[in-house]
């Protein structure tokens, strides 16, 4: 974990003085961040500009996705259930918020399925990852990830919902 | 020249499908709504409510991207047509060693959901398990079929 990572903005820890901010631009040793701050919890973190994008982001694609009617996709597709989109908000949040302090990782695609679920979609310069909610809460996960130009980074799993967060979040800091 | 009659039409085996031949699959406003941009497909134009029963598509051999869209009693506002190449799909098939399979499946009695289509083929082999490597990998060699790319309005 010795890897240089990039501050890329400016970001005020919550409750403390302009003095605790973290300066931009900065380059860091990951090696170097102690283990206790880098497990701390990440409301500490998180920018409160990008969780309103996020919610708005997610509002928008909520409204839209249960708005959608019978036979939506022209096949026969069912409407969505709210809690399918709760879990996959969820689950955004969650990584995002590992992510955002250090590396500034982009919302992802919020998209339906005929089949009822949803897919969580990133399509970046440096990955790919497509994790797909079942709309059945007892449905294992299946996603889909790779690294660009790096075969030998790829992820494709079935697993339970409650470990999907832990899993994406130790690939992503293993291929970024 | 008298029209066939749809009854007499032959299921035809999956060797009939030719690598230069192609698969056209309608994609509905509220799908292709969700993307970023429309110089890509993205991975859940592949899927229907029930997979497991087969992936409607029309094959080229009996339809042109036109028609496809006419058996949707629609225009390219509302759908645009995907096609794929039948070889590239054979070759990500083997290449990610997919269990999907090619059934023509000519629709001789038309249903509400179906017409008469003689090109009517159903992709096969989708489980829960395995649809987003599957749905990302085919995405890429997915591309809008001529003239077809939706018309996006105001």
């Amino acid at each position: 974990m010795s890897k240089d990572l990039l501050i890329k903005r400016f970001y005020p820890k919550e409750n403390l003085s302009t003095q605790d901010w973290i300066k931009p631009t900065e380059s860091i040793d990951w090696a170097s961040v102690p283990p206790s701050l880098r497990e701390l919890s990440s409301k500490y973190f998180h920018s409160k500009l990008e969780r309103k994008e996020l919610i708005k982001t997610f509002e928008e694609k909520r409204n839209y996705i249960l708005n959608l009617p019978d036979n939506w996709d022209g096949y026969g597709a069912q409407p969505f259930n709210e809690g399918t989109l709760n879990r996959a908000y969820s689950l955004i949040e969650n990584i995002l918020s590992h992510f955002w302090f250090i590396i500034g990782i982009s919302i992802p695609l919020i998209q339906p399925v005929a089949d009822s679920s949803i897919d969580i979609n990133w399509e970046t310069d440096k990955f790919e990852l497509l994790i797909n909610i079942s709309s059945e809460s007892n449905k294992q996960v299946n996603l889909y990830g790779e690294k660009l130009n790096s075969p030998e980074e790829e992820i494709e799993m079935s697993i339970p919902y409650d470990l999907v967060e832990t899993v994406i979040i130790q690939w992503l800091k293993k291929i970024l | 020249m008298a029209e066939e009659d749809p009854l007499t039409w032959e299921t035809e085996p999956s060797e009939n499908f030719l690598d230069e031949h192609f698969l056209y699959r309608g994609i509905n406003k509220n799908i292709w709504k969700t993307w970023e941009n429309l110089e890509k497909i993205y991975p859940n134009f592949f899927m229907k409510r029930r997979a497991v029963d087969g992936l409607s598509c029309d094959w080229s051999k009996y339809a042109t991207p036109q028609a496809t869209l006419n058996h949707l009693n629609s225009d390219l506002t509302e759908y645009g047509i995907a096609e794929l190449n039948v070889g590239e799909f054979r070759n990500e098939i083997n290449e990610g060693n997919f269990p999907l399979t090619i059934h023509h499946d000519p629709t001789r009695i038309a249903t509400i959901l179906l017409p008469i289509n003689r090109a009517h083929t159903l992709i096969k082999g989708f489980k829960q398990k395995n649809t987003a490597t599957i749905r990302c990998k085919i995405s890429k060699i997915a591309k809008w079929a001529v003239n077809m790319r939706p018309i996006i309005e105001g």
